[in-house]
């Protein structure tokens, strides 16, 4: 999921700077040096992960996993997001220099939306909660992706209920893939490393 | 130091990248060129789809829309060689995905000025300027005729062509992975220093 250099009138991808410069500000206050090495493994995974082909019938999908690092990094997915997508763009084509910013804003604004769902189990208190926490957000983190992708769209003249639907759509297959790997990796993480989790907390503390 | 999960983490990572090589991301690529009297457009996505009734766009070197179209059954839209170049094509495939292409004159056959459409040969030069051959057809008919003959048994190759150029290789993977890690590294390096820093003046004090 990247829009494509040429589509985008320029207000719009310069506010898509403006805002990712922003949000990358914001999230990358107070960064402690531990957390540096996690932030730049997951940038890589998410940076090889487009090239990841799953094969789904005829054609071919591959994982975004913005989910996976709101899960592990909290909202500090968002620069390494963003490292990943200008990576991305430069080495691989993908969408291109003047769509950095909107892109960063899709897909890192899918992985803080991701972040927020994945909080929500501390409300819970059911068994496998990491397992269907970790789902929710990755579904959570295509869809609000998905989203913006219309929003950013509808600026091109297109009607937004149209293309939101065809854009979702496209998405559902993504969307389930993306739940079931992240929430087994949450579910995997908790047992092996929990503390790597984003929003982890030891039992009493 | 033992192997962290972290690590663990990035091993599966690049294991993942390993096994995606050669890759390809869901992206749309194009390509175009000048068949005889004509310009053949061709647009795929990279693991294989074909961009069905896409809009077809074709500027002039002034930015202004010299006619628009829209991709066949097979992804591919034809029009009439234009008088004047360069040219830059577009091709929409909705949900924000746009691949471009542009033709130089001498993409399209037409760099010698006065000598469109066809130069004539050299034996022909100075000498009868049209024979007739044997099937009653005229120089220019024949040549033609070959020019479109051989611009269209080009066309896997020039497909051929586009996919190489689009294909990532191992290396360009494992760099961009290496600029992740070395981001990581001067954000770690700075931090200890500022560290260091402070650790020496508590020090003296």
């Amino acid at each position: 999921m990247h829009i494509s250099e040429g589509i985008l009138s320029t207000p719009v991808w310069v506010a898509g700077y403006a805002g990712a410069a922003a949000l990358a500000a914001v999230t990358m206050r107070k960064m402690d040096m531990e957390e540096i090495p996690k932030i730049s493994v997951i940038t890589a995974v998410f940076f090889v992960a487009s090239l990841i082909k799953i094969p789904l019938g005829p054609a071919s999908i591959h994982l975004i996993l913005n989910g996976l690092a709101g899960i592990v990094l909290g909202w500090r997915a968002f620069p390494a997001i963003m490292l990943g997508i200008i990576l991305q763009a430069i080495i691989f084509g993908h969408g291109g220099i003047t769509v950095i910013g909107i892109n960063t804003l899709m897909l890192g604004g899918g992985a803080l939306v991701a972040y927020m769902v994945w909080q929500l189990r501390h409300r819970f208190t059911i068994n496998r909660r990491e397992l269907i926490f970790g789902a929710l957000a990755g579904a959570a983190g295509t869809i609000s992706s998905g989203i913006v992708l219309a929003l950013a769209l509808v600026t091109t003249g297109e009607a937004f209920n149209a293309i939101a639907a065809t854009v979702l759509a496209a998405h559902l297959p993504i969307m389930f893939i993306e739940g079931a790997v992240v929430g087994v990796a949450a579910q995997f993480l908790l047992k092996v490393k929990p503390e790597i989790l984003a929003g982890h907390q030891t039992k009493g503390g | 130091m033992p192997l962290s999960k972290s690590h663990a983490v990035f091993i599966v990572g690049l294991l993942l990248a390993i096994a995606a090589w050669p890759a390809h991301a869901h992206k749309i690529n194009m390509f175009a060129f000048a068949e005889g009297d004509e310009v053949f457009v061709e647009g795929y996505f990279t693991d294989g789809k074909k961009p069905k009734h896409s809009p077809v766009l074709v500027y002039n070197a002034a930015g202004d829309i010299l006619l628009e179209g829209q991709t066949d059954e097979e992804g591919a839209f034809t029009f009439p060689l234009p008088a004047s170049a360069p040219i830059r094509i577009t091709l929409n495939a909705g949900q924000g995905h746009l691949a471009e292409y542009e033709l130089s004159a001498e993409d399209l056959g037409l760099d010698a000025p006065g000598a469109s459409p066809l130069p004539s040969s050299p034996a022909a030069n100075g000498q009868q300027p049209s024979t007739t051959l044997a099937s009653g057809l005229s120089d220019e008919q024949l040549q033609a005729m070959i020019r479109k003959a051989v611009g269209q048994s080009l066309r896997p190759v020039m497909r051929s062509l586009s996919e190489l150029k689009e294909q990532r290789s191992f290396s360009d993977i494992i760099g961009g992975i290496g600029i992740i890690m070395g981001i990581g590294g001067i954000f770690l390096y700075y931090k200890a220093r500022k560290m260091l820093a402070e650790a020496k003046s508590a020090e003296r004090k």
